[in-house]
């Protein structure tokens, strides 16, 4: 019973946006089932975590303030959230471990969870066994599609080209759920980026104390390259030499037609035949596309980016396939 | 639900005897002796459960409801129609109801509570309440020290990074634990449910 309820569902609940019995019925859970209590204490962290770190807008945030914020024992645990980020930033900061390197096979996982994002609308949509009829399942995969529109909203304006969920309905996992994968700006050849406008890599928390000294501001290597549209009967190869000291990998590609409204990329593995990433909603600037994408996903083999042109009326058209060797 | 009704009803000022409390107790352990632990786990659980409908008074109405179910358990001697952690959110529920038939807590206006507490908050990012800040850092610097050493390893490393990066992080994090990224998940909530708790402590009691 647990696992069926992902972090959308588990955020209405806690903004009081689900139905009264609905709301009746995992009220009872957190009584009856200690597992889901925990998912949804989990759940409720992440959610103070987005408002404090800004990624709530529009009508959930209005909800958060409006409900959440209603309670004074809530509101005390966005203050404490508040000062643990600090916290975590700036022991961070003392500790300073390396990172583990992401493999590829996490690229895909993420993109498998797109996938089962996506799902979990559809299920929403179809009739969840949760809910029991139709009609509330309906008014949920909206509300939760809506917020979720939103939210994507902000990372776009913040310069993402794209989210990924992470709430796995089948996995169960009550982790943050929004990603930004790219940041189309355009950016010099090799440089590292503090341009104000791009949006570099993630790095930790600058702390605020004199005594916790603040993290280092990492600016990531960015190498651009260009891809000239796909040619009908063949043309070499490009090839692309990434750096060991190149942290993002800028791809230019010329488009034929750019009169669509928006773009959607995907990076496929050659050799195995997968996708390995993925950006959507992104704007064409002038005829050219353009994506970054994290250096560490490449190896040494051919990959292709496979563009689709998606129109005003949301209908799509695959554009071509953009191929290209990474050398090391 | 009448039949629960009606025999929990408030009467007067009822408070438990040491030996109904004890009764209550063993009832709420089940044949396990958890030292107290079910009980303050389920007082919690009650004190969450009425603020989240907007309660004024969390506190109060747990503990009205602990008092319900320790009332009937005197009087019947048992309660074998519901698992208890069942049965006290039926109590719980009939509470609430009837807190809002009553008017006995005055529920949270919404909209005025809100702009209350944004106000708090708004306060709380400036420098009066610097001081205040200040002391939460410190009690999570005294409150994490205390934990063991793999705890305090998780807490830290399982918040760092932002949007792609933390979930990346998180991914190596567990696959180094051997564990999944749920029960990580969950690892890492209850850390920090302990740390806010203390610090909680730490600054009440200074």
């Amino acid at each position: 019973m647990t696992n069926r309820y992902d972090n959308q569902t588990l955020f209405s609940y806690l903004l009081g946006s689900l139905p009264d019995s609905d709301t009746e019925l995992l009220d009872e859970m957190t009584f009856t089932d200690p597992d889901f209590a925990e998912l949804v204490s989990a759940a409720e962290k992440d959610l103070v975590d987005f408002y404090i770190s800004g990624a709530l807008i529009g009508d959930i945030l209005e909800k958060f303030e409006s409900h959440y914020m209603a309670s004074p024992r809530r509101r005390e645990k966005i203050t404490f959230a508040r000062a643990f980020r600090e916290f975590a930033a700036n022991e961070r900061a003392q500790q300073n471990p390396p990172l583990a390197a992401v493999p590829e096979s996490r690229a895909a996982s993420i993109k498998e969870q797109i996938g089962a994002f996506f799902s979990s609308l559809g299920m929403l949509g179809g009739g969840s066994p949760i809910f029991g009829f139709a009609t509330a399942a309906a008014i949920l995969a909206l509300v939760f599609f809506g917020g979720w529109l939103l939210i994507r909203g902000v990372i776009q304006k913040q310069g993402g080209g794209d989210i990924v969920s992470t709430t796995n309905i089948n996995q169960n996992i009550p982790v943050n759920a929004i990603v930004p994968v790219i940041t189309p700006e355009p950016t010099a050849s090799i440089a590292p980026v503090n341009d104000g406008v791009s949006k570099p890599l993630p790095t930790p928390v600058p702390t605020a104390t004199p005594k916790r000294p603040p993290a280092e501001q990492s600016q990531p290597m960015i190498a651009t390259f260009v891809l000239p549209p796909p040619l009908r009967g063949g043309a070499p190869l490009t090839q692309v030499r990434l750096e060991s000291e190149i942290q993002v990998a800028q791809f230019s590609m010329g488009l034929e037609a750019s009169d669509y409204s928006s773009y959607r990329v995907e990076l496929r593995d050659a050799s195995q035949g997968r996708d390995i990433w993925h950006a959507g909603s992104l704007k064409a600037r002038g005829s050219t596309l353009r994506v970054r994408v994290p250096a560490k996903l490449f190896k040494e083999q051919i990959y292709s980016f496979t563009v689709t042109g998606v129109n005003a009326a949301g209908t799509s058209e695959n554009i071509g396939d953009y191929s290209f060797r990474v050398m090391r | 639900m009448k039949e629960v009704s009606a025999k929990t009803q408030r009467k007067g000022d009822w408070t438990p005897s040491e030996e109904s409390f004890k009764g209550f107790l063993i009832w709420l352990d089940q044949g396990t002796d958890t030292e107290g632990r079910s009980y303050l786990e389920m007082r919690e659980r009650l004190v969450t459960y009425f603020d989240r409908k907007n309660c004024s008074s969390p506190d109060e109405l747990a503990d009205e409801t602990l008092n319900r179910v320790t009332r009937r358990l005197e009087e019947e001697g048992d309660i074998e129609s519901e698992a208890p952690a069942k049965y006290c959110y039926t109590v719980a529920r009939y509470v609430f109801l009837e807190s809002l038939r009553s008017g006995r807590d005055k529920h949270v206006s919404i909209d005025e509570a809100s702009e209350r507490g944004k106000r708090e908050l708004a306060a709380s990012d400036g420098d009066s309440d610097r001081e205040h800040r200040e002391r939460m850092l410190d009690c999570l610097d005294h409150c994490t020290a205390k934990l063991d050493d793999p705890s305090r390893d998780i807490i830290v490393r399982y918040y760092h990074g932002q949007e792609r990066e933390k979930i990346d992080n998180r991914r190596a994090m567990a696959e180094s634990l051997g564990i999944s990224v749920n029960a990580l998940s969950i690892r890492a909530c209850r850390i920090r449910d302990r740390l806010e708790s203390c610090v909680g402590n730490c600054v009440e009691n200074g």
